[in-house]
C-alpha cells in the first residue's frame, strides 16, 4: 500500500474515532435536581396560556426540593431559533411548583427548563412536554410512528 | 454555433463591477480571499462538529442545532438573493478536498455511467427524506455526523477523481446554490470579448503554468470556459478564472437576475443546452417539490395528513409514510408538468409534450427558490439573535466564567413576527413573478400565444397559492427531544 493511501487511512480512522469520544457533554452536568411534570392545564396541552405543575426532587435521594420560593422556568422547543417563553414558578406545596404567566406559543414538542439555586449551588433541570397541539383538532403524534 | 456569436453575446460594456469597487474589489481580487473566507467557515464548522459531538443534546442550546439550521441556511438564501453564490465561494469542505488533491494528485475522470447531476439529485432526495424522518434539525449529534460525512466525502471523492467532481456531480448544497444563483444579481463574467478572441493560452480554463510547466493557478475545474459561460449555473464563484486570466479580463459583474439564463437552447460552456439535459430538468423539478415538502413538514396539517395516510395504507412507520409522501409529491409535480406540457402541445403547434417540458420546466425554478427562501428566511428572522445567548453559554461552559455576560435566552427574533411574515410572502411572490416572467419570455422566444402558456401559468399560480397557504399555517415543531 502506498504512503498516500496509508495517510488517507490514518486520517479517516482519526476522523471516525473523534465522535466516539463524545461521552462528556457540555452544559449537561448540573443534574443535582430532577424535574417531573405533574399536570398541565389545559390537558392535552394546546397552544395558548397554560399552567404547568411540576415536582422538583433531589436527583440522588429522590427527596422533594422545598423552600426555594420561586424558580426560573424556560419553555423552549425541539427546533432551534424559536423565541423561548421565560417566566417563573412559585412553590405551591412541598416540592411542587406552579408556573405563572406561562404560554405555549406554538404547537409541537416542548422542553421545560427549570433553573434555581439549591444548597448554595445553581441547578438546571429539564423535562419534556411532547405533543402540544396547535388546536384541539390536531392529532396527537408519537415520534417515529403514526397512529392509524 | 461558432465562437464569434458566443463571444458577441457575452460581451457587456458599461455594467457595474464588484471587482472594481474600491475596497471590496481589492479584497475579491486578492489571491487568498477565498482561502481566508473558507478558513472562517471551517472554524465555524469546527465549532458545529465540536458542539454536535460534545455539546447539549437539546438543539436550541447547541451550536450544531442552531448555526446550520437557522443561521447558515438564512445567510445562504440572503447571499444568493442579494449578492451571489458566496457560500460556494467560502465553502469549508473545499479545504480538506484541496489537501486530498495535493496528497493523491488524482488523474481519474468522473465515471461516465454517473453523468451530470443524477448522483446529486439522489442525494438531495435522500437527505431531505432523512431530515424529516430522523428530525435532523432537532438532533445536534446527527447534524454533526452529516457535517463530518460531508468533509469525508469531499476529501475522498476529490482525492480520487480529478477536477471538481464533488462540486459538479455530488454536492447537494452546491446544486441548491447553482439553481438559487439563477436569481442572483451578480455573475462572474468577462469584460471584453475581443480580448478572449485574441487570447492564445486560455488560462481561464486550462490554468496558468510557470516556465517549468508547474501549475501555479488553476483554471475553472468545473469546465466553464469564460467566453462561452452563460449565467451562474455550475459556477462556484471560486474566482480561479479571475486569477488565471493574464489580462485581468474577468470580473464579478452586476446583472439583472434571470436575464441571461432564460433561453434553454443557448449553448452553455460546461453544461451544453439545458433542453437536452434531463438531469438538470430533474434537479429543478426535485428542488421545487422539496421546497414545498420541506415547508409542509413544519406545519400543523402534516400530522392530520400523515394520520389519514396511515389509516388508509395501514402503515404506522413514520419513515415509511414519509417516503411515500416524498415519492408521491415528486410524482405529482412530474405529472403536473407532463399535463401542462400536453396541454401546451394541444393549444399550440409545438413538436410535442417532451419538447415543451424540457424547455418550460426551468420556469418553475424561481418559484421553487422563492419557497425555499421564504421558509429559511422565516427561521432566520425569527431566530437570528439566538446566536448571542448560545455564544454566551458556550463560553460560560468552557471557561466557567461569564466573559460574554450571562446567557440572554430571551433574545431570538431579529424582526417582529408580523414584519417577518410580510417579508417572506414578498420573497415568495418575487419567485412567482420570476417564474411568470420566464414563462412569458419563452412564449416570446417560441412565438407562442398566451393561451399556449396558460397551463404553465396555472401550474405556477397553483404552487404559489399552496406556498401562501403553507406560510399561513400554524407551525408545529415535533422531533427528537432530550436524546
Amino acid at each position: 500500500m502506498g504512503t498516500r493511501w496509508t495517510v488517507l487511512l490514518i486520517i479517516l480512522s482519526l476522523v471516525s474515532l473523534v465522535p466516539l469520544t463524545a461521552a462528556c457533554r457540555r452544559g449537561e452536568a448540573t443534574a443535582s435536581v430532577h424535574v417531573e411534570v405533574v399536570a398541565i392545564d389545559p390537558s392535552p396541552p394546546t397552544v395558548g396560556p397554560a399552567t404547568v405543575r411540576f415536582r422538583l426532587q433531589d436527583s440522588t435521594e429522590g427527596k422533594p426540593v422545598v423552600g426555594l420560593g420561586t424558580v426560573e422556568v424556560e419553555g423552549t422547543m425541539s427546533h432551534a431559533g424559536m423565541e423561548p417563553v421565560i417566566t417563573t414558578a412559585r412553590e405551591e406545596e412541598d416540592g411542587v411548583y406552579v408556573t405563572e404567566g406561562f404560554a405555549f406559543t406554538m404547537g409541537g414538542d416542548w422542553i421545560l427548563i427549570v433553573r434555581g439555586t439549591w444548597n448554595g449551588q445553581r441547578f438546571e433541570a429539564r423535562a419534556e412536554i411532547p405533543n402540544v397541539r396547535s388546536s384541539a383538532a390536531t392529532p396527537v403524534h408519537q415520534h417515529g410512528t403514526v397512529r392509524p | 454555433m461558432n465562437r464569434t456569436t458566443v463571444l458577441g453575446s457575452t460581451s457587456h460594456q458599461g455594467w457595474g463591477e464588484l471587482t472594481q469597487l474600491p475596497l471590496l474589489g481589492r479584497v475579491l481580487r486578492w489571491r487568498h480571499a477565498r482561502t481566508t473566507a473558507q478558513t472562517v467557515l471551517l472554524l465555524l464548522a469546527g465549532l458545529v462538529l465540536y458542539d454536535g459531538f460534545f455539546g447539549p443534546s437539546l438543539a436550541p442550546k447547541n451550536l450544531a442545532g442552531t448555526l446550520p439550521w437557522v443561521h447558515w441556511r438564512g445567510f445562504v438564501v440572503l447571499a444568493l438573493l442579494l449578492a451571489g453564490n458566496l457560500f460556494c465561494f467560502a465553502c469549508p469542505f473545499m479545504l480538506p478536498r484541496r489537501l486530498a488533491q495535493q496528497l493523491f494528485r488524482p488523474t481519474r475522470s468522473w465515471p461516465r455511467w454517473l453523468p451530470g447531476k443524477w448522483v446529486a439529485v439522489t442525494l438531495l432526495v435522500g437527505f431531505f427524506w432523512a431530515y424529516e424522518a430522523f428530525d435532523l434539525w432537532a438532533s445536534p449529534l446527527l447534524t454533526a455526523w452529516v457535517a463530518l460525512a460531508y468533509f469525508v466525502a469531499a476529501f475522498v471523492i476529490d482525492g480520487f477523481f480529478r477536477g471538481a467532481a464533488f462540486c459538479k456531480h455530488v454536492c447537494p448544497i452546491g446544486q441548491f446554490n447553482f439553481v438559487g444563483s439563477l436569481l442572483s444579481p451578480t455573475e462572474v463574467r468577462i469584460r471584453d470579448a475581443s480580448m478572449c478572441q485574441r487570447c492564445q493560452t486560455k488560462d481561464c480554463i486550462r490554468g496558468r503554468f510557470d516556465a517549468n510547466q508547474r501549475l501555479v493557478q488553476r483554471g475553472c475545474e468545473l469546465g466553464l470556459y469564460q467566453p462561452a459561460k452563460i449565467g451562474n449555473l455550475d459556477c462556484t464563484f471560486c474566482l480561479d478564472c479571475l486569477h488565471a486570466c493574464p489580462y485581468g479580463n474577468v470580473g464579478i459583474r452586476w446583472r439583472l437576475p434571470l436575464k441571461a439564463e432564460m433561453d434553454p437552447e443557448t449553448l452553455r460552456s460546461g453544461i451544453g443546452h439545458l433542453h437536452t439535459r434531463p438531469d438538470w430538468a430533474t434537479l429543478v423539478l426535485v428542488l421545487v417539490a422539496l421546497g414545498f415538502l420541506n415547508a409542509f413538514g413544519m406545519v400543523s396539517p402534516v400530522y392530520r395528513f400523515l394520520e389519514w395516510l396511515s389509516q388508509t395504507l395501514h402503515i404506522s412507520s413514520e419513515p415509511a409514510l414519509l417516503a411515500i409522501v416524498f415519492v408521491g409529491a415528486l410524482a405529482a409535480l412530474a405529472l403536473a408538468i407532463g399535463l401542462a406540457s400536453q396541454l401546451t402541445r394541444v393549444l399550440a403547434p409545438v413538436p410535442g409534450p417532451r419538447w415543451v417540458a424540457t424547455r418550460f420546466v426551468y420556469t418553475l425554478a424561481p418559484l421553487g427558490f422563492g419557497m425555499w427562501s421564504a421558509h429559511y428566511l422565516f427561521h432566520f428572522f425569527t431566530g437570528a439573535l439566538t446566536l448571542l445567548p448560545l455564544a454566551q453559554q458556550f463560553v460560560l461552559d468552557l471557561t466557567g466564567q461569564a466573559i460574554l455576560g450571562q446567557p440572554a435566552w430571551h433574545l431570538a427574533s431579529l424582526l417582529p413576527i408580523a414584519t417577518t411574515t410580510d417579508l417572506v410572502l414578498i420573497v415568495l411572490a418575487l419567485g412567482y413573478f420570476g417564474s411568470l416572467v420566464w414563462t412569458m419570455q419563452l412564449a416570446k422566444r417560441y412565438r407562442l400565444g398566451l393561451l399556449a402558456i396558460l397551463p404553465w401559468i396555472g401550474l405556477q399560480t397553483g404552487l404559489f397559492v399552496v406556498g401562501i397557504w403553507l406560510l399561513g399555517q400554524p407551525m408545529e415543531m415535533r422531533g427528537t427531544l432530550l436524546g
